[in-house]
């Protein structure tokens, strides 16, 4: 009862972001990389399903403090504010072993220079390798699109089975 | 004894003591004397003998009529002068000027004139007569007995004289005094305060079309009736008027009367409606009735706004990469619409999806629009969004020939562009204009021309609206509510103050405000933000909010695409006594021209001359209340607890946005504190002849003590002054009132959101229905405060004061 009492009483502490699955994926055309203040093309990425405190996950419209997965925020495809499941890329060639997932500043990615980017990811622990492994295992072979909307269908099929979030389903449909 | 007598009396009754038989061109014979025979106790003529019968049929008494002055008509001498009837008129005559010249083929511009005997007519002034055929009469012609027909080419007095035209009658001829008039509006709504009418075109089922005869005080026939009939372009003599709407109404001659009543509200878009009046009650259109409707609609019926349109609509999805996917929507087959249609272009928030906006996307197809709305990459930001609003614009014109088999190729006209966006979007599509207007960005297909209107739907301004976020001269719209859970509007917040955007557009602008609306009740499917908010203010819900959004919109379109201009008055007029049909809640609306424009003439904006007492048109500015400050409209912190010190608490049309930061006047007033602020015409609108309206915009002064013990609806006098020191005033609350801040807490302690700024706009016609006023020479706009103008104690943000002269609002 008391440690019940405790429990409710200790201040909230944010959900650390966690990794479910994750897919590499190959673009046969290239895209262009926009959430940088230099945008650049890509044509491989990484795709992965996180589970993030749902007050982060959900996509507002003012300045927010973005989910980053290694030097690069986060694109994502959904926003699911019920259960903070996210589901999101990053391009490039992405080492998920040495790669931290947090949520890092509130500067409008288009204006997000790399060396900020950098800074914010350093010294930010990895995920655990056990999980890193597992969601590897679970997004199976890398993804040959031809761009990205192959991505995105690939996305919603995972959002759709993911977010308690009404509007995610509006998306995925 | 009876011819002794008979003869005494026709010498003595020579009225100027001439004997006629003394004219050597006139003989006068004695009556002969047994006329009175068979006409006892009658009066008799006999040629020019007047005679008077005796009881006995005997001559009781003879007069002999004067032959160059009179004539006997009755037994009695008549001045010579040929006689006019008037059918339904008095002794002058009112008429309605037709600029194309009087004709026939026009009869409601004619007055028919009878004349029972032959005249030598001649005009004066800018009077036309007509023969009974139609024919023009020539100036000193003679004309033969019957009816004639007399109209004006241009407004001024005449007269009309008709001249004996034989004998020997020298009499000063029978003179027609007429007035020509510019036709007035006949189709109004009666105001509950001076100048008691209004002449606007639109009503809705809220209002009572009412017709106005008070201009044509000459007007006696008590037959007359009124109809409200379709509207005709081919008006006739003689045409029936039995497919009237309303009417046979009696009407009230020289006054106000109430035609229809039941003004339908489930019927399309501006049903064009005349109105006639018939003079002589004999159902058909004739000489000297009266027709409000053959120079355009009489009226308007507003009809229901969010009714689907005319056309079927199909919509599919294009893409050709994955930020160029967009539904779209068109009219189909696209050839039911004549010519190449407009394209809307809808650019969505983020967080949103590009298949949220059917509401909009059908709707807007339905009345010959082609729609797209695109996938919108708004993570990184608004530039980011910009780009991908311009890419899809290029994208889906150069994919024409193609997409859907070529189906919409040929039908949509790439020089008439809307983009309209959402949140990140809506900023996104103002900062696309400014790239593209500027040259930093130079689509392959569509030019800056080519984009008439940009609309954001609850922007951000995460970009400078002094340098970026600008919609320069195009015309610019902005929607948002007031429960708006993520971008608010609030004063904490840079990003969220869009109405700086709307303060930095040199073009022509227009706002639509909801109270109770939040964000995501714009589109079909995003969170209810307004759970996010707090306070007692009605939330309306995403029903209520997209009923208001396709109103406004749809206005917007048509008014600016397919030239129907009434469609301006939904936001020209207060909507709390105007608004479309269905949309029952409190909305602030605003409309106001380009700046710099020729018509337009700025009393005081604010933006120059800080001094509170000259005016930015260098004109002088006097008050007699104390509570009088004028600065930049920037809420001096984050919270919009009232603070005695800062008169702009609540104002967010700035926000630090340096030394072109939007300005204006605040005015307080208490209980038993009336008083006025004078601001001194510029010479150029002293002459308010030909000017259509005065105009301003204000806000009530959120969560101020005299705000919320106002409680309501806030209106003060509006006056012109004239050179001789007459005024006169209007209590703009006849047109509609400033709404209360809408009943949101947070930011701070009390209960009121941020400014709502609503135009008031009182008709030039509202002043001069007041006769002692010269309009000719108006030195002062004078506004009037305290319980004997208006509300008894407020206080007021004001900006933009000025005269707006008749013409096109853009496009």
């Amino acid at each position: 009862m008391l440690l019940t009492l405790l429990l409710l009483l200790a201040p909230a502490r944010a959900q650390a972001p966690e990794i479910v699955w994750a897919r590499p994926f190959t673009l046969a055309q290239p895209e262009t990389w926009t959430m940088t203040a230099s945008p650049r093309p890509f044509t491989e990425g990484l795709l992965v399903e996180l589970r993030v405190d749902p007050a982060v996950a959900e996509l507002r419209e003012g300045r927010a403090p973005a989910l980053f997965l290694g030097g690069e925020p986060l694109f994502r495809f959904n926003g699911d504010r019920v259960g903070g499941c996210v589901v999101g890329f990053v391009p490039g060639p992405v080492d998920l072993a040495a790669a931290p997932v947090f949520v890092g500043p509130a500067t409008l990615p288009e204006r997000l220079q790399a060396d900020e980017a950098d800074n914010a990811a350093r010294g930010r622990p990895a995920l655990p390798v056990g999980d890193v492994k597992a969601a590897l295992a679970a997004g199976g072979a890398p993804l040959r699109a031809a761009d990205l909307r192959d991505v995105q269908r690939e996305a919603m099929a995972r959002v759709a089975a993911c977010s308690a979030t009404p509007e995610d389903h509006q998306r995925a449909d | 004894m009876a011819r002794t007598l008979a003869l005494a009396l026709l010498l003595a009754c020579h009225r100027d003591g001439r004997d006629p038989t003394d004219d050597p061109t006139t003989t006068v014979l004695p009556p002969d004397p047994t006329l009175c025979a068979d006409h006892p106790g009658e009066q008799l003529c006999d040629g020019l003998n007047a005679m008077t019968c005796s009881d006995e049929g005997v001559i009781a008494s003879v007069e002999v009529c004067d032959p160059k002055a009179t004539v006997c008509l009755a037994g009695a001498c008549e001045s010579c002068a040929p006689e006019v009837t008037i059918p339904g008129g008095a002794s002058e005559l009112i008429v309605e000027v037709d600029a194309a010249g009087p004709s026939i083929d026009r009869p409601w511009r004619l007055r028919p004139v009878v004349l029972p005997q032959p005249a030598i007519v001649e005009v004066t002034g800018p009077v036309v007569l007509l023969g009974e055929g139609g024919a023009p009469i020539a100036d000193g012609a003679t004309v033969d007995p019957g009816t004639l027909y007399v109209g004006a080419a241009a407004p001024g007095e005449g007269t009309v004289r008709f001249g004996p035209a034989e004998g020997a009658c020298e009499a000063s001829p029978r003179e027609l005094p007429v007035t020509a008039i510019a036709p007035p509006p006949l189709a109004v709504r009666s105001l509950d305060g001076f100048p008691w009418v209004e002449a606007y075109d639109v009503f809705t089922s809220r209002d009572t079309v009412s017709v106005d005869l008070t201009a044509f005080v000459d007007r006696t026939d008590p037959q007359a009736v009124a109809y409200v009939v379709p509207h005709r372009d081919d008006w006739a003599a003689g045409d029936a008027l039995d497919d009237a709407v309303a009417g046979p109404v009696p009407v009230s001659l020289g006054e106000v009367t109430d035609v229809w009543d039941d003004v339908p509200a489930d019927v399309p878009p501006l049903q064009p409606y005349d109105l006639v009046v018939d003079f002589g009650d004999d159902g058909t259109l004739d000489a000297g009735d009266l027709l409000d409707g053959a120079e355009g609609p009489a009226l308007y019926v507003g009809g229901d706004l969010t009714a689907p349109g005319p056309y079927p609509v199909t919509q599919d999805e294009l893409s050709s990469g994955y930020w160029t996917t967009m539904v779209v929507y068109w009219p189909d087959p696209p050839t039911v619409v004549s010519g190449a249609m407009p394209l809307v272009v809808i650019s969505h928030g983020n967080g949103h999806d590009y298949t949220w906006y059917d509401y909009l996307g059908r709707h807007f197809a339905s009345y010959g629009f082609v729609v797209i709305s695109h996938r919108n990459d708004t993570q990184p930001g608004p530039i980011t969004a910009s780009a991908t609003t311009r890419q899809n614009t290029d994208a889906f014109l150069a994919a024409l020939p193609q997409a859907f088999g070529g189906i919409l190729d040929g039908h949509v006209d790439p020089h008439r562009i809307a983009w309209i966006g959402h949140s990140r979007g809506g900023e996104g599509v103002v900062i696309a204009y400014n790239d593209v207007v500027t040259g930093a960005e130079r689509p392959a297909n569509f030019t800056a021309d080519d984009i008439v209107l940009v609309s954001s739907i609850a922007p951000t301004v995460f970009e400078d609206p002094m340098t970026r976020v600008s919609p320069h001269e195009v015309p610019y719209h902005l929607i948002a509510g007031s429960r708006d859970g993520d971008v608010t509007g609030g004063v904490d917040l840079d990003l969220v103050q869009y109405f700086r955007i709307l303060q930095t557009a040199t073009g022509p602008t227009a706002v639509t405000y909801v109270e109770g609306a939040d964000h995501n009740d714009f589109n079909c499917c995003g969170v209810n933000d307004a759970n996010f908010t707090s306070g007692p203010g009605p939330i309306i819900g995403r029903e209520r909010a997209q009923q208001a959004a396709k109103s406004y919109f749809l206005a917007l379109l048509e008014a600016t695409f397919h030239g129907q201009a009434p469609m301006w008055e939904y936001f020209e007029r207060a909507p709390e006594r105007f608004r479309p049909e269905g949309v029952d809640l409190v909305l602030a609306t605003q409309l106001e021209r380009a700046d710099g424009g020729a018509d337009k003439i700025v009393i005081d904006d604010f933006q120059s001359n800080p001094d509170a007492a000259v005016s930015s048109s260098g004109g002088a500015v006097t008050s007699t209340l104390p509570g009088l400050a004028e600065g930049v409209m920037d809420d001096r912190n984050t919270q919009l607890t009232h603070d005695p010190s800062d008169p702009f608490n609540g104002m967010s049309q700035a926000h630090n946005d340096g030394a072109g930061a939007a300005r204006g006047l605040v005015v307080q007033w208490g209980e038993g504190d009336d008083g006025l602020v004078e601001f001194e015409v510029p010479p150029a609108g002293r002459d308010v002849r030909g000017l259509e309206a005065l105009s301003l915009r204000a806000a009530q002064s959120t969560r101020h003590p005299n705000t919320v013990a106002l409680d309501g609806m806030l209106s003060f006098g509006i006056a012109l002054v004239d050179g001789a020191g007459h005024v006169t005033e209007v209590d703009h609350r006849v047109y509609g009132g400033i709404p209360k801040p809408y009943a949101r807490t947070g930011l701070g302690s009390g209960t009121g959101w941020v400014n709502e700024f609503q135009t008031i706009r009182v008709p030039i016609a509202a002043f001069t229905a007041d006769p002692a006023l010269d309009p000719s020479d108006v030195v002062a706009v004078r506004l009037l405060f305290g319980s004997a103008h208006g509300s008894p104690l407020g206080q007021v943000g004001l900006d933009d004061l000025e005269l707006v002269a008749p013409g096109e609002m853009c496009c």
